[in-house]
């Protein structure tokens, strides 16, 4: 039995519910146009259309539209630019894969040989060699042993000997801190304080005149990277 | 009475394969063994069917052959990782999709420039013919005032003639958000094309 127009679900502004026969084919009707249903579909929705007037004129009113759009004439995009384009976006690409495989090519033909064996073994050897390494120089570590830091304490102060204060240049590595120190034969026993000062002893430099001081004071503000260099007490 | 027919829970019987699948498939394994000639020819067969989609999608000339591009160069890089699970058009549009949607949602806006009708075109020039543009008028004029997602759902099934699960596959959405948009733009179709009536 069909019912009136206008309770007809084509006619209601809320999503069909697909449980009625009704509801189930409005709701197919797109892709029954389509002929993107399975057959099951299909059929079922072409049978209800033999008997409902109502689904009939729905789909008619849908017909129109879809053989409408695919008559459209063919939109007139191009397609030989923009495949040149992406050739040579491909090409590019390629290129730059290529030269990947290039660099990776002796550790690709390794892991497929043989010597996969051999290069197993070299890598562990190498690490164990480099844990025997670690383990030794985290014992000298431990032990105090000749290392070394910018601010090593000097071990016996010895009441007369030298100390100067050092401001370097902010641009100036550790390690060229480092090698200035070492001309002179410093070492840091205090700083950088917050404005960068350093201050250094000479212990070579114990007992003797102030001289060698003095000398090492010259030298080092003739460096560039020394923005102060004076003897402290004096 | 109102006959009710409670929808059946077993899987659907699957949709026949396009004609064209195989073949694209079997360009697909080429291009994923770098075979530039299996390229061109799936470039060629897809900027055709992209080209309408997308300028309904995006609605500007330059903006879709951009995404067609990027689109394709993806196809190139990834040809090897297509699983086989979906059809191929299902795969390429997914990832024009993709791009298509990231341009609209950055605001890339600017007014339709899309044209179905040749105004000169012969076959126009009777009556039947001028009543048949003015449809297609209305009806680009309707489909341009859709909201993207919804515009793309109507061209996707009317056009193209994807099935509902398709489009899902392609729009990485629910089925059932498939249908709410697919209603959703039947129901503003139907009444723009009505206010646009004389």
């Amino acid at each position: 039995m069909t019912r009136r127009n206008e309770d007809h679900p084509a006619m209601r502004l809320v999503r069909p519910d697909p449980d009625t026969e009704h509801d189930f084919v409005l709701e197919q009707l797109p892709w029954y146009l389509a002929q993107a249903l399975d057959a099951q579909s299909m059929r079922r929705v072409g049978e209800h259309l033999q008997h409902c007037e109502s689904c009939r004129q729905a789909h008619a009113r849908e017909a129109v539209l879809v053989t409408s759009m695919r008559e459209s004439p063919a939109v007139d995009l191009a397609p030989q630019a923009g495949l040149s384009a992406v050739l040579q976006r491909i090409e590019r690409r390629e290129r730059r894969v290529a030269g990947w495989s290039r660099l990776l090519a002796p550790w690709t033909a390794l892991r497929n040989t043989r010597t996969l064996a051999f290069a197993t073994a070299v890598q562990a050897a190498a690490i164990v060699g480099l844990v025997i390494v670690l383990g030794v120089m985290m014992k000298r570590e431990t032990t105090g042993q000749d290392y070394r830091t910018l601010s090593n304490a000097v071990p016996a102060h010895a009441p007369d000997t030298p100390q100067l204060r050092l401001v370097f240049d902010d641009r100036l590595t550790s390690i060229e801190i480092r090698q200035l120190l070492d001309r002179v034969g410093g070492q840091i026993v205090d700083g950088p304080g917050p404005r960068g000062i350093f201050t250094v002893s000479l212990p070579h430099a114990a007992g003797a005149d102030g001289e060698e001081a003095q000398a090492a004071v010259q030298w080092l503000r003739a460096r560039p990277g020394v923005r102060l260099a004076e003897i402290v007490g004096h | 009475m109102v006959a009710t027919v409670k929808q059946e829970t077993r899987t659907p019987e699957p949709t026949p394969p396009r004609p064209a699948e195989r073949e694209e498939r079997l360009l697909l394994e080429r291009i994923a063994a770098k075979d530039v000639a299996a390229f061109r020819a799936l470039y060629l067969v897809y900027h055709k069917r992209m080209s309408r989609f997308l300028l309904r999608f995006v609605r500007h000339h330059e903006l879709a052959e951009e995404v067609i591009n990027d689109t394709m160069y993806v196809v190139w890089c990834k040809a090897q990782e297509f699983r086989g699970e979906s059809q191929v058009s299902t795969w390429v549009l997914g990832i024009a999709y993709r791009k298509a949607l990231k341009l609209v949602r950055k605001g890339a806006r600017s007014p339709l420039v899309y044209t179905a009708v040749d105004p000169d075109s012969a076959a126009l020039q009777d009556d039947a013919g001028a009543g048949q543009r003015e449809l297609r008028e209305s009806i680009d004029r309707a489909l341009g005032a859709l909201p993207p997602l919804q515009r793309i759902v109507i061209e996707l099934a009317y056009f193209m003639g994807h099935s509902c699960e398709e489009i899902a596959v392609i729009t990485d959405s629910p089925v059932n958000t498939v249908k709410t948009r697919m209603f959703h733009a039947r129901e503003r179709l139907r009444g723009l094309l009505e206010d646009a009536r004389p």
